[in-house]
């Protein structure tokens, strides 16, 4: 056998796959190759299996270990990690959940996930500068349509149709996980960084929408409109208010040229 | 000028002293933050995922004798291994 052949074959044995890597080993003696392969296709899983439960550990908590021995195995054979840096594993598995659980009672957990992965890529996102205030101050009324406030990238938004940010508040230190119902939602939920940790606060929907078209491109006018549309006494001047509060917003990019067209003044 | 360039203006212009404010206190809180998970993150990956990964392989892997022939370190190694077939 080749190097390369050898190497493939050890994988296709830490993945439960017909491989010939057990008689390559034990033809050059030694302890049972099924024994010691074993060790490492447990350390494989367990390793994967616990970075899945540090940025899973609300999931993990509702499945129990057992459970999330068996989903954790599943999930590494449809997605096992590409990069030696473990982090990066648990991106697809809201997705996998969503599927593994379809309309099910635990339909739920994805979503679950979902907030949870947000949290992470919040703690993770790239720093960038935020909205001068003053230059946006700068901008005549008439541009003010047609202007793109991008979110900074250390925010993300969530919706639900499950009451996820209960359930993620009942598994915190003191909380209680048998107090709340699943179905007690929706929830449209904001995720952005604040001082040392990852803030989490449910809004309402009309400020959900807006910050959901900032983030998406809309102009300022775009955004307005998307939470008119939610809730026909959207408060604009408090919504701009608690997005720049909260330090939402990235430095503003006028957009000068197809700009004109959007912005109707 | 319309109702709706009005209510954007108004909108901007209500920022003034609390924008300023909060503007300020975000660009802090970024800086100070970019440190502290870059490090958290980095025992994520690393401590605790090495350290969980041989306590797995102890629990479940019984006999002493395979234990002690998996050398230190092996933990961190066999990631690199695996996920990189081709290098």
């Amino acid at each position: 056998m080749r190097l390369r052949e050898l190497q493939e074959a050890f994988v296709a044995a830490l993945y439960d796959e017909p491989s010939s890597i057990a008689q390559a080993i034990d033809a050059r003696g030694g302890p049972d190759a099924a024994q010691r392969l074993s060790i490492y296709r447990t350390n494989l899983q367990a390793g994967f299996r616990h970075a899945l439960a540090l940025g899973f550990p609300v999931v993990a908590a509702l499945c129990g270990p057992d459970f999330f021995r068996t989903l954790a195995r599943e999930y590494q054979q449809r997605h096992p990690s590409r990069c030696g840096d473990l982090h990066g594993i648990g991106a697809p598995f809201a997705a996998h959940l969503r599927e593994r659980f379809a309309d099910g009672p635990h339909a739920w957990f994805a979503d679950v996930a979902a907030l949870e992965w947000a949290r992470e890529e919040v703690a993770r996102a790239a720093d960038a500068p935020g909205l001068d205030v003053e230059a946006l101050r700068a901008v005549p009324a008439e541009e003010l349509a047609g202007l793109r406030l991008a979110l900074r990238p250390a925010v993300r938004l969530l919706a639900s149709r499950w009451a996820v940010f209960d359930i993620w508040r009942a598994h915190q230190p003191g909380g209680d996980p048998g107090s709340v119902d699943p179905g007690g939602g929706p929830t449209w939920l904001l995720l952005h960084r604040a001082g040392r940790g990852v803030a989490l606060e449910s809004i309402g929907a009309a400020d959900y929408r807006f910050l959901e078209s900032l983030q998406a491109g809309g102009t300022f006018g775009e955004a307005f409109d998307a939470g008119l549309a939610a809730d026909g006494g959207f408060d604009v001047a408090a919504a701009l208010r608690r997005a720049v509060g909260r330090g939402l917003l990235a430095d503003p990019q006028a957009a000068s040229g197809n700009g004109a067209g959007r912005a109707i003044t | 000028m319309s109702s709706r360039t009005l209510v954007l203006a108004a909108a901007v212009g209500g920022l003034f002293t609390l924008g300023t404010i909060g503007a300020a206190v975000a660009g802090d809180d970024a800086a100070e933050t970019e440190k502290c998970y870059g490090v958290a993150d980095a025992g994520k990956n690393d401590c605790h995922t090495a350290s969980h990964s041989c306590a797995g392989m102890a629990a479940t892997d019984k006999d002493p004798a395979e234990w002690v022939k998996v050398p230190k370190g092996t933990c961190e190694e066999m990631g690199g291994k695996l996920t990189a077939p081709e290098a």
